[in-house]
Order: C-alpha cells, then sequence, then structure tokens
C-alpha cells in the first residue's frame, strides 16, 4: 500500500517521508493519519493547488486525504528574522487561547522538520539570510511560508537600512503576506484562514 | 553644591588645561572636552579616583576631517560624565579596555561601523556587522552610499 522513501534534507540527516500511490483507494484510519503528518508531494506549489483537471482529482482520493490533513492541521514554524519582536508578540497572542488559531488545527513546532508552515516575522537582514534559507530548506514538501507583519512583506520601515535586504520574498518564496505593524492576531488569523482556503481550492 | 559641581571643581583642579572645558547640563549631567593628548589622564582619573566605575557606551561621530568620540561614564548612583574627545580620521586611538574590559565591544563597533583604528585591543572577531560584509565599508559614516554595498536599496525589492 504504501512505499517508504528516504528523502535527504539539506544540513544533513534523512527525513523518512511516506510516498502515496497515485491510484491508492481505502486505508484504514491508522495509515491515514501517519499519511497526513508524513505524506510528501514533489510538485511545486503552484502546480499543486491549481494543476490536475477536476476528474483526475476525484479519481486521486488519495492525493485528496493528504490535502485533506494537510488542510485541518497545518504545523508551523515561528522564525524571527529580525523583527522588533512586536510581531512575535502578536503571533504568540494569536496562538494562545484568547484568539485560539488551535481551532483551525495549526500547532506550534520547535523544529523545521515537523513543520509545514514557515512564519517569518521581520525584515531579512543581512546576517540571517542564509539562515533562513538553510532551515526553508529543512522543512519538507509540501511547504508554505506566511510574511507576518510589513517589514516581513516588504521591509516596512527598515526599507533601506545597510544592514536589511528587504522582505522575507528577498530570500525564499512566500505564500501570504499579512500587513500590520504589528500584523494584529485578527489579521494572523484572517491570513491563516485564507492560505486553509487556498488549500481548500487546490483540494 | 551639587554633586556634578564637586566633580567639576575636582577636574579643574587636578587639571588645570580643563578649565572651562568642563559644562555641567543638569544635576546628573556633566560634559567633559578634552584633547586626544590629555584624555588617557582625565579617563583614568574619572574611572579609578572619582567614581565613575561604569561605562554605559561609547558614542560615535562623523566630524568631517576628524572622528568624535563621547564616553559615558557613570556612577553607580546615577551622575553621569560624558566624556567627549576627538582624533583625526585615520589615526589610532588607545583602548580603554585596559580599565573596562566590557569596553572592547563598543570599539569594535567603532571599528566597524565608523571605520576608527584602535590600538590595544584584545584579539577577536569583528563586530557587529554581517559576515559577509565588504571591507572598508563603513556605513554611519556620511560619505558612505547605501548601494555601494550592495544592501540598502530603498524599494529595490519593490518595481
Amino acid at each position: 500500500m504504501q512505499n517508504v522513501s528516504n528523502r535527504t534534507a539539506v544540513g544533513g540527516g534523512a527525513a523518512s517521508s511516506i510516498v502515496l500511490p497515485a491510484d491508492a483507494g481505502v486505508w484504514c484510519a491508522c495509515s491515514l493519519m501517519t499519511a497526513e503528518r508524513t505524506g510528501s508531494d514533489a510538485k511545486p506549489v503552484a502546480e499543486r493547488v491549481r494543476g490536475s483537471s477536476r476528474l483526475a482529482r476525484r479519481l486521486n482520493i488519495g492525493r485528496r486525504l493528504i490535502r485533506w490533513g494537510q488542510r485541518k492541521s497545518p504545523w508551523i514554524l515561528h522564525f524571527n528574522t529580525g523583527a522588533c519582536n512586536a510581531c512575535d508578540i502578536e503571533i504568540i497572542a494569536a496562538l494562545t487561547p484568547r484568539f485560539d488559531l488551535e481551532r483551525f488545527g495549526v500547532l506550534l513546532k520547535g523544529t523545521p522538520r515537523h513543520c509545514d508552515v514557515l512564519v517569518c516575522s521581520g525584515p531579512v537582514t543581512r546576517q540571517i539570510r542564509s539562515r533562513l534559507v538553510r532551515i526553508y530548506e529543512q522543512i519538507p514538501e509540501p511547504k508554505f511560508v506566511v510574511a507576518v507583519g510589513s517589514c516581513a512583506s516588504t521591509g516596512g520601515v527598515c526599507q533601506g537600512l545597510y544592514n536589511v535586504l528587504g522582505g522575507i520574498d528577498r530570500a525564499i518564496p512566500v505564500s501570504a503576506y499579512i500587513p500590520g505593524c504589528p500584523a494584529s492576531p485578527q489579521a494572523i488569523l484572517d491570513g491563516f484562514v485564507k492560505l486553509l482556503g487556498t488549500l481548500k481550492e487546490g483540494g | 553644591m551639587s554633586e556634578a559641581e564637586a566633580v567639576r571643581a575636582e577636574l579643574e583642579k587636578r587639571f588645570p588645561y580643563l578649565a572651562g572645558a568642563v559644562r555641567v547640563q543638569r544635576a546628573k549631567r556633566l560634559w567633559v572636552e578634552v584633547d586626544q593628548a590629555h584624555f588617557a589622564e582625565v579617563f583614568e582619573a574619572l574611572s579609578k579616583k572619582l567614581g565613575f566605575t561604569v561605562l554605559c557606551t561609547i558614542t560615535g561621530l562623523d566630524l568631517g576631517a576628524d572622528l568624535g568620540f563621547i564616553y559615558h561614564l557613570a556612577r553607580p548612583a546615577g551622575l553621569m560624565a560624558n566624556v567627549k574627545t576627538r582624533a583625526p580620521k585615520g589615526k589610532a586611538i588607545r583602548s580603554v579596555s585596559p580599565l573596562f574590559p566590557g569596553g572592547g565591544i563598543f570599539e569594535r563597533e567603532l571599528i566597524d561601523l565608523f571605520g576608527a583604528s584602535v590600538e590595544g585591543l584584545p584579539p577577536g572577531a569583528r563586530y557587529p556587522l554581517p559576515d559577509d560584509w565588504p571591507e572598508g565599508e563603513h556605513p554611519l559614516l556620511k560619505d558612505w552610499q547605501p548601494t555601494s554595498a550592495g544592501t540598502g536599496e530603498k524599494g529595490a525589492d519593490r518595481e
């Protein structure tokens, strides 16, 4: 039913991932739970979201189940690329019970190898750039990047500084931009729901 | 006589050339202007004899042909003595790290950001500019151009 293959992530170590056959029909609940966390899809994001025709999607139940899992429980990694800490405080506020991103299944993780979404705050400083790229490369596919706050989106007030490159998209591709200085928890919630909606459309 | 006035009187007594160069800005703020030749002895007297045991930070200034330095000294109770001095660009100043080991980090900042040269620093890595920063670029100098180091172009990430 499943092929288990090793995929080497940049930065050393091998992450085990389960590649599901395209025609996989029915699984037991147990293997589904494994698949939704570790299921890998090497296709680029754009293709995955817009790609296949409706008929193909219908046939491809296995993939749809994986999407369902990603949509229902995106695990995130929070990374400060040079922020003033205001956006970080708002991200924590969004995660904790008052605003409660967790009701959408969002869980904060401590390592890039376990996460689906990289949540970045702050402009990319010249010093952090290589670290950011290294962390991004350690995240298993499919991966998404959310830029939280004005600085992460465009460089914001830090634009033009001698030690700053600009927004997150100067270093890695970004899926969602959340404006605000700092971005309010409501805006972060909204951004996440929109990102999850994109995944749903691509279902 | 306030605490700051007392320090001014003491400084002028010890170093006659400081007459008129010490200014009491307000109750706990003292400014001392001293040239490079006399800086070391005034600085040592303040830190060793007059109880200014804290070096808060060092400010660097680009004054055209010269570089300015302001050493912000303080007594633990809150009286601050700001010692101003200046040296021509390219001329080395003496490190204060024998008196304040932690002051070395401020002097490394002066070296990176202003291109100052400092004698007597213990060996160590440069600080605080990024690792891939090009040699000879000192971003806090007035005539430094943002694009000359390849970063900081305003709006460069937006067409």
